[in-house]
């Protein structure tokens, strides 16, 4: 854990289909505060994100983002974490076997599903409870084109992150908070969404999928979420915590079919319920 | 959360890593600081050795010449004793009682050293006297080691004899 000191910033950049947010942090005596969010949109089809293939389509768009969301206020020589959007990266939940290194196995298990070589992929992981972690592998080149579209705009370079990582070290701080409940976290990207099915601040499953926002998508990711859920091994019906770009118009489409669901935030100190519930990815800021 | 996680491809050196890469700098400068003082206790350490090693041969250098004195002080110890035992005077009577009446002493030379050594030129009026003198001079208790050098006979006997003389109660 990198730890930022009294009064110093923290700045994330995350990256989606449809837009590139910058936030600064800042800890206070009160702890992490989301100090700024500043957002720039991007035109449809100039980031696609996906795993295999090409993601900066228009790499000027983007960097016309990038350049646009930092201008405001980025902090002189401040290293920016990037935040890689949902849909780069394959991820699963892993039991460690005794005595292996964590990053090995995860590079071992996962690299696999990246094609070529395991050399390609940079792997990492989250570590959970009794030995297990959630670990994810994502194609250097992927990475690499993310990292020089925010190069390229003069931004020092800090670490990288993923989405669907920041969004379940989110959904457990949460699922925590509600004890042994189990819950569903349906954390929507632009374009793609994970789904984590938690019990007593345990992660269990994980499961990433490509989001079809055509009319019935709130029921189509409800049942999404039942399955993971069954999956996981959860017993009777899950709370349903939803967060991420969308998260109001998709509760609203549940509730009005009689469905429950909540909105996650990546905590009460990340600003205002329904803004940090949109920015899931804040919690990699926060955290 | 108890770590960061980065999927860069240039992944930064965490703190831990710096932290390993200060104690490692740490290190190498205490290794660097104990060689040099090493390197400085190693020279004054040979430095001492040359000395010790010039003042051995120096002194190897003394011994032989310590040596020579010691066999040149015995000698002169000898030669003293010798000359409080043998005065000229005693030698000069020894040989007196033993020249016949046609033999006359023309020069005594006495050198000494581990032994008296005498060097006596004796005139003879004839070969005769000059046989008896040698044989008293073999005979004497007082002389050994006689040894006749040339000699010249014209008309007289000319001789020149070499003995060891020993002193009464000498050693």
């Amino acid at each position: 854990m990198t730890r930022v000191g009294l009064f110093e910033s923290r700045v994330a950049l995350a990256f989606d289909a449809r837009s590139v947010c910058r936030a600064v942090v800042r800890r206070g005596f009160w702890g992490m505060r989301v100090g700024s969010v500043s957002t720039a949109s991007l035109p449809d089809g100039a980031l696609v994100p996906s795993a295999f293939e090409r993601n900066l389509v228009q790499p000027e768009e983007v960097r016309r983002a990038v350049r646009e969301a930092v201008a405001p206020s980025l902090l002189p020589r401040s290293r920016v974490t990037l935040i890689l959007p949902h849909g780069v990266a394959r991820v699963a939940v892993l039991d460690l076997p005794r005595g292996a290194e964590p990053s090995e196995y995860a590079r071992f298990r996962l690299a696999a599903s990246v094609p070529r070589f395991p050399s390609d992929a940079a792997v990492d992981f989250l570590p959970l409870e009794g030995g297990r972690i959630l670990a994810a592998a994502v194609r250097r080149e992927v990475v690499a084109e993310y990292e020089d579209a925010a190069a390229a705009e003069g931004i020092a370079r800090g670490r990288v992150d993923l989405a669907p990582l920041a969004a379940a070290s989110c959904a457990l701080r949460r699922s925590r908070a509600l004890a042994s409940a189990a819950t569903v976290v349906v954390v929507l990207g632009d374009v793609a969404c994970s789904l984590l099915a938690c019990e007593g601040g345990r992660l269990l499953a994980m499961r990433t999928r490509r989001r079809d926002p055509s009319r019935g998508e709130a029921e189509r990711l409800r049942a999404d979420a039942l399955r993971t859920a069954v999956q996981a091994g959860l017993t009777g019906e899950p709370e349903l915590l939803v967060a991420g770009p969308g998260a109001r118009g998709l509760l609203d489409q549940l509730a009005a079919a009689g469905r429950a669901a909540r909105l996650l935030s990546p905590g009460p100190e990340a600003g205002p319920l329904h803004e940090a519930a949109t920015r899931p990815w804040l919690a990699a800021a926060l955290s | 959360m108890t770590r960061s996680r980065d999927f860069s491809t240039r992944p930064e050196p965490s703190r831990r890593g710096w932290a390993l890469v200060l104690v490692g700098a740490l290190v190498f400068a205490v290794a660097a600081q104990q060689a040099t003082r090493a390197r400085s206790v190693r020279e004054e350490v040979r430095s001492q050795v040359a000395e010790a090693r010039r003042s051995l041969a120096e002194l190897r250098e003394r011994l032989p010449r310590r040596d020579a004195g010691s066999r040149d002080d015995a000698g002169v110890t000898a030669r003293a004793v010798a000359a409080s035992d043998a005065p000229p005077s005693r030698v000069l009577g020894d040989v007196a009682t033993l020249l016949p009446a046609g033999v006359r002493l023309d020069g005594l030379d006495l050198t000494y050293g581990r032994e008296v050594e005498v060097r006596l030129q004796v005139v003879a009026r004839q070969a005769s006297d000059y046989d008896a003198f040698i044989e008293r001079l073999a005979r004497s208790a007082r002389f050994e080691g006689v040894e006749l050098g040339p000699e010249r006979r014209e008309g007289e006997v000319r001789v020149s004899v070499r003995a060891a003389y020993r002193p009464e109660g000498g050693r």
